[in-house]
């Protein structure tokens, strides 16, 4: 997107002041609507899509498959790899939105929830695709909370079919058997514990101001940024500061950090609410 | 039967070997001792910046090229095209020697990403329309275990030292600090201006860890400048 020498006056001036004014009239903690769905792919264990209002939308799913267990790594069991429509496979926003999110995941996801016996794991594949974004995006960071809430309702939504073969299988030479009923299949993340996949989410810097989510007019004017990880319900690791434009870049201060981990941790709970409460009420059509 | 070997002159039956104090030290040095950088620039003759850093067996060369005059591409969009004319584009490529191994757990790709947005903050890019400027980074040695955290403040600090050969304007030079799993890049300490963070582990007591981190900041920022000054 373009803006004018006068656009971009002024709305640097609405967003870097003391009280912040959004274009869209939002809260500089509130996110934009989102529509999301879940269980919708027949062939994975668990899917998603969702859409942000500008246009935006993301697919995401999860298949798993049983292996056996080479290193004790988690790394090892979790494959990601991004798509975003029109962007080459080597592409540096592909690349590195695939190394983030599996970098993320692999330090909230513990290697016993995928362990199945002694020898055996389940492997997960996610993969996200974007099929849309709003053109003359300044940086494909902007999408990086769309890509990460997708992974996000996929996983809370992945059911793995229930073992009925012994777990404990070392002196013995037995390939793992499972359950063919599918009402008796277990979710990976389950309701009752608090374990969670983690959330990304990106905000802008203008001025002295934090802007969560931000719009693509936004992204335009935005002179730094920074991307906060969600998990176990704090603001944690990863943290990065991202450029979100390569015109105006400025530094962030000390001051600007700790508001943006701040400010994810007093968001993120509510943010986790609403995506469970989507889950929690999407059924499966197969 | 005599066992002596009489076609070699062999010393004393009480003969202890020579042991040389400095080997002690240097082992010492790679443990336990202060980080100590040397730096080097102005090495590749036919670039316009270069400097090579090395500390505890880091080794990272940085090379810069430009501003270099770009043909504009007329078939992008609108956007590409105005960036393209109004300022300079900034690339960082990032590569490990073939001589390197054991690199398999470095994302070479991310430490591009993070190097470059630090410099897009740093450079006055405005001052050099319709140019390019490209920095390859190469990794020469890894000593085993080196986190790559290190490996970033490290190539940041070398690229900073190159880009200082070079000439080229920026709004100040960057330093970078790793330290338990958060790398800061300080480019402005009285405006507390921050161009580069990575936290990779928990945020537990991060105001601290980055009072820290600064004033680690200000003492590799004095050897800096200090070896810039010669």
């Amino acid at each position: 997107m373009v803006l004018s020498t006068t656009e971009r006056y002024y709305l640097l001036e609405c967003l870097s002041g003391s009280k912040v004014i959004r274009a869209d009239a939002r809260r500089v903690d509130q996110f934009r609507p989102v529509e999301a769905t879940c269980s919708f792919l027949p062939n994975s264990n668990g899917s998603s899509r969702v859409r942000l209002p500008d246009g935006s939308e993301c697919i995401a799913s999860v298949k798993a498959k049983v292996v056996k267990v080479e290193s004790s790594e988690v790394t090892d069991l979790l494959n990601v790899e991004v798509d975003i429509n029109g962007q080459r496979d080597d592409a540096e926003a592909v690349v590195s939105f695939s190394s983030i999110l599996k970098e993320s995941l692999a330090q909230c996801i513990p290697e016993s929830l995928l362990k199945l016996t002694e020898k055996y794991a389940f492997e997960l594949s996610i993969d996200a695709i974007v099929i849309s974004y709003p053109s003359g995006i300044s940086s494909f960071y902007s999408i990086l909370t769309l890509v990460s809430m997708a992974v996000y309702l996929a996983l809370k939504s992945t059911s793995l079919p229930l073992l009925t073969s012994t777990t404990e299988d070392a002196e013995v030479e037995e390939e793992p058997t499972f359950s063919d009923d599918w009402d008796l299949a277990k979710l990976l993340f389950p309701k009752d514990r608090l374990l969670a996949p983690p959330l990304l989410f990106v905000l802008a810097m203008v001025g002295p101001n934090l802007l969560l989510d931000p719009s693509v007019e936004e992204l335009e004017v935005a002179e730094n940024g920074l991307f906060v990880g969600f998990a176990s319900n704090k603001a944690g690791a990863p943290i990065r500061s991202i450029s979100l434009n390569s015109t105006n870049n400025k530094g962030l201060s000390t001051n600007h950090i700790l508001d943006a981990v701040s400010t994810v941790d007093s968001v993120g709970g509510s943010v986790l609410k609403a995506l469970n409460s989507i889950v929690e009420n999407s059924t499966s059509e197969f | 039967m005599n066992i002596i070997d009489r076609r070699r002159l062999l010393g004393p039956p009480n003969a202890v070997p020579v042991k040389f104090v400095a080997e002690t030290q240097e082992k010492d040095q790679t443990t336990q001792a202060p980080k100590e950088l040397f730096m080097e620039r102005g090495l590749v003759a036919n670039s316009n910046g270069s400097a090579c850093l090395e500390s505890r067996g880091l080794v990272i060369q940085a090379i810069v090229y430009g501003p270099r005059p770009v043909q504009p591409n007329f078939t992008p969009s609108a956007t590409q095209g105005s960036e393209l004319m109004s300022r300079a584009t900034f690339n960082v490529e990032f590569e490990m020697s073939p001589l390197v191994s054991g690199f398999a757990t470095l994302d070479t790709q991310k430490l591009a990403v993070c190097v470059r947005d630090v410099f897009l903050a740093s450079l006055l890019l405005d001052s050099y329309p319709k140019s390019t400027i490209d920095v390859h980074v190469q990794c020469l040695s890894l000593p085993q275990g080196v986190p790559e955290d290190e490996v970033l403040a490290m190539a940041t600090n070398c690229i900073s030292v190159a880009l200082v050969d070079s000439g080229l304007e920026m709004r100040d030079v960057p330093v970078s600090v790793a330290n338990d799993g958060v790398v800061l890049t300080v480019l402005n300490y009285q405006n507390d201006e921050i161009v580069g963070l990575v936290v990779g582990r928990s945020v537990e007591g991060l105001a601290s860890r980055l009072e820290g981190l600064k004033e680690e900041s200000r003492g590799v920022r004095r050897e800096i400048d200090t070896f810039l000054m010669k």
